[in-house]
């Protein structure tokens, strides 16, 4: 064996199956594999179309599984392609959907949060559906005024629904009662009053809101249009900020706050801690979209069974806000498959085979959720899946004549405009920024992103 | 005298806030996984469930998703199957945990031991950039892992998460290895040596007996990494490992606390049984080079 010593400042002793390399090969190993990832996939191409007909891929967030693959193996009976399912957690589904795709993957037909829907067809991640058949059927089938949200002013037609939802204030007829209300509110002026006294008479957070930061966005245009305050006009424009009513509602929101008639972590409180507070008799009022009653109701509290919904919120105005989520088609699907991809999308965002909204009568039955379509309000499979102590004439009204989808919300900046006005407005309601000054930031905000294309 | 005690009774009474401050949080979980939905948030706070139950956990091994549906009109079903899939996740979670710690010792402690040992041209350099790549958040390189794997086929496998873990555990335990055999005599190798031990024979018999604190302090952080790691696997599985499972529990519309708690404490027993195992290593691991 050949030995030497070591010198000063190093080791330098070398064996005779040069364990020095083999060392250094594990040095350079060390240091190579971080970057191996970057080296390999830098400008994947990403434009080939996938035409071959086959198992279509489907990628949704975790939201009733079961129900999902119920319709999928429906889908597949009617003679539909089958499915492969990803499921990917709330938590984290955009940024992983995005992701996937930005990475190559073939996805025919995805969920999406109806906010990004524009900016990921305009990335060449999503396809249009104008040219598909039945695209302008299934709109002329919905609400007009939900249509918008699946229409750009363009005339792109870029997604189907997945489901809708208004809000709505929710409330404890119980309370009202016993601390001598006769009615429930029908301004915002009365909702503060008899928040008041509520509180007065003990109630310890009388009114509830899902007012954490990803959220505010939601309740700015709740309680603009009740109002009947148009928030941006057609062209996107931040008009609520010419209406002087808009600094009342915004007054009216920080009194509810700093006036204490909100529990103490409104503004961190996830929907759960609400649902409770209604159910166990905390809150008395609770503003967030409809099928929430249905949560209440089914948590076992001792006032659960005496709340009840208001389907005109609270305002002038009486209009609230419809949301609803999207599903898309992959921009890689092409020929055969992308009509199987079509086939898929209207099964699952208006009606089957066979004419019927199964897809939507098994949201109504799991979780009361809604279709922008008038056609389910008549449909008998539909209203008998849905929970009964919904009025489903009055909440058919809210969605055809007292709700808006307010279209700018699907324009590419927007999800950006959501960011700052949470953060705009949980400044006002801790007193940390005035509100003319957040009403003037706000439409400043929209202007520059707008401008800005993000 | 007085003083003294005053200042003995300030010092436990920041320690007690501390331990509160710190343990609250756990507590909170324990308690909340022996609840019924309906008792989470009462006012006034409940210390101790009014009503015990092990409900939360039956759940996790009957993969119930809805232990408390009530079943009435317009019943609660379930919004998820994410309970029915932990068990599993945990196992692939300690399989991809102890697989990313094997392949760290591994290379991290012949890297680090080279480093400790060689100076070659460059070597400052190497190690500065090494230890640079730390400092680069892995969300930012996912997309890169994440079309190297589709071209691979790796996609939705272990394999895949136990390379890319290894991208960014890998300085960690390089930086820390290398730093504990510094700490090691090379005067014992140079006994060995001339004794005629070869260099790999020092490694193995010498001076890995002699790192062992400092291997097991860095398996252990490698290990924590790769179990509580979250984007990887959202991204490049669908759910393989325990975040994202747990993640599955939440959504808008349910928010089963109870079940999540249930669910947390499941996933939280295995690190802590491999650190409370190991723990008389890890100080000295880590405390490795402080004194010389």
């Amino acid at each position: 064996m050949d030995v030497r010593y070591p010198t000063a400042g190093s080791f330098p002793i070398s064996a005779s199956l040069s364990r020095r390399n083999l060392l250094r090969g594990a040095l350079a190993a060390g240091l190579t594999v971080p970057a191996v990832p970057l080296l390999t996939a830098c400008g994947d191409s990403a434009a080939k179309t996938n035409d071959t007909p086959g198992t279509l891929s489907m990628t949704a967030w975790e939201a009733y599984p079961e129900q999902i693959r119920e319709l999928l193996a429906s889908f597949k009976n009617q003679g539909g392609s089958p499915v492969d399912l990803s499921l990917i957690p709330n938590v984290g589904y955009g940024p992983a959907l995005q992701t996937r795709l930005q990475g190559g993957q073939a996805i025919d037909v995805f969920y999406n949060f109806a906010y990004a829907s524009t900016k990921y067809v305009d990335a060449g991640w999503a396809g249009t559906l104008n040219d598909f058949p039945g695209a302008e059927d299934l709109l002329a089938d919905m609400f007009p005024a939900s249509a918008a949200r699946h229409r750009l002013a363009d005339g792109r037609i870029i997604s189907v629904p997945y489901f809708s939802a208004v809000h709505n204030l929710m409330y404890n007829e119980s309370h009202l009662k016993k601390h001598g209300i006769s009615a429930p509110p029908t301004t915002k002026e009365e909702v503060y009053e008899q928040c008041r006294k509520l509180k007065s008479a003990g109630v310890p957070s009388p009114y509830a809101g899902y007012w954490t930061k990803q959220f505010l966005e939601e309740y700015l245009l709740v309680y603009l249009l009740a109002d009947g305050i148009t928030p941006f006009d057609d062209k996107g424009a931040p008009v609520f900020a010419d209406d002087p009513r808009t600094q009342d509602v915004m007054e009216w929101w920080k009194a509810m706050y700093q006036d204490g008639l909100t529990s103490k972590d409104v503004l961190t409180a996830d929907p759960g801690n609400h649902v409770t507070a209604m159910a166990q008799g905390n809150s008395t009022f609770f503003e967030l979209h409809h099928y929430f009653l249905q949560i209440v109701r089914t948590t076992e509290g001792p006032e659960s069974g005496n709340v009840t919904i208001l389907y005109r919120n609270p305002g002038t105005a009486g209009t609230t806000l419809q949301i609803g989520e999207v599903i898309q088609i992959g921009a890689k699907s092409g020929g055969q498959r992308a009509q199987d991809a079509w086939k898929l999308l209207k099964f699952y965002g208006w009606k089957d085979d066979v004419g019927k909204y199964s897809t939507f009568t098994s949201w109504a039955k799991a979780a009361a959720l809604l279709g922008p379509y008038p056609g389910l309000f008549k449909d008998p499979d539909f209203l008998a899946a849905f929970p009964s102590y919904y009025d489903m004439p009055k909440l058919e009204n809210t969605f055809a004549n007292q709700s808006d989808v307010v279209p700018t919300r699907v324009a590419p900046w927007y999800a950006s405009f959501q960011v700052k006005v949470g953060d705009r407005i949980q400044a006002m309601l801790l007193g940390q920024a005035d509100v003319k000054e957040t009403v003037d930031a706000l439409a400043t905000d929209a202007r520059n992103l707008a401008a800005a294309g993000q | 005298m007085r003083t003294s005690r005053l200042r003995t009774l300030v010092v436990y009474l920041g320690f007690a806030l501390f331990l509160i401050w710190v343990l609250f949080p756990l507590y909170f979980t324990v308690l909340s996984s022996f609840m019924a939905p309906s008792e989470i948030g009462v006012k006034p706070f409940h210390w101790w469930p009014e009503n015990p139950t092990l409900a939360n956990y039956i759940a996790i091994f009957t993969g119930d998703s809805a232990p408390f549906s009530t079943g009435q009109d317009g019943g609660i079903v379930s919004s998820t199957d994410a309970v029915a899939r932990l068990v599993p996740a945990i196992g692939r979670s300690l399989l991809v945990g102890v697989a990313v710690v094997a392949s760290n010792l591994i290379i991290a402690g012949a890297a680090g031991y080279a480093f400790s040992r060689y100076e070659f041209r460059g070597s400052t350099v190497a190690y500065l950039l090494l230890l640079a790549s730390r400092v680069v958040p892995a969300i930012a390189v996912v997309l890169p892992f994440f079309v190297a794997f589709r071209h691979l086929g790796l996609l939705n496998t272990s394999l895949a998460l136990i390379i890319s873990y290894n991208a960014f555990t890998l300085p960690l335990a390089i930086w820390l290895l290398k730093t504990y055999f510094d700490s090691v005599p090379r005067e014992l190798e140079e006994a060995a040596k001339v004794d005629g031990a070869s260099r790999l024979r020092c490694l193995l018999m010498i001076v890995t007996p002699i790192a062992r604190p400092g291997l097991i302090a860095a398996g252990l952080l490698v290990f924590l990494e790769a179990w509580s790691e979250f984007f990887y696997s959202l991204v490049l599985t669908n759910s393989l490992t325990v975040p994202p499972v747990v993640a599955g529990l939440q959504n808008l519309q349910q928010f089963s606390w109870t079940t999540l708690a249930a669910a947390t404490m499941f996933t939280v027993v295995p690190p802590v049984l491999i650190a409370l195992a190991f723990q008389r290593y890890i100080v000295a691991g880590l405390a490795a080079g402080s004194v010389k």
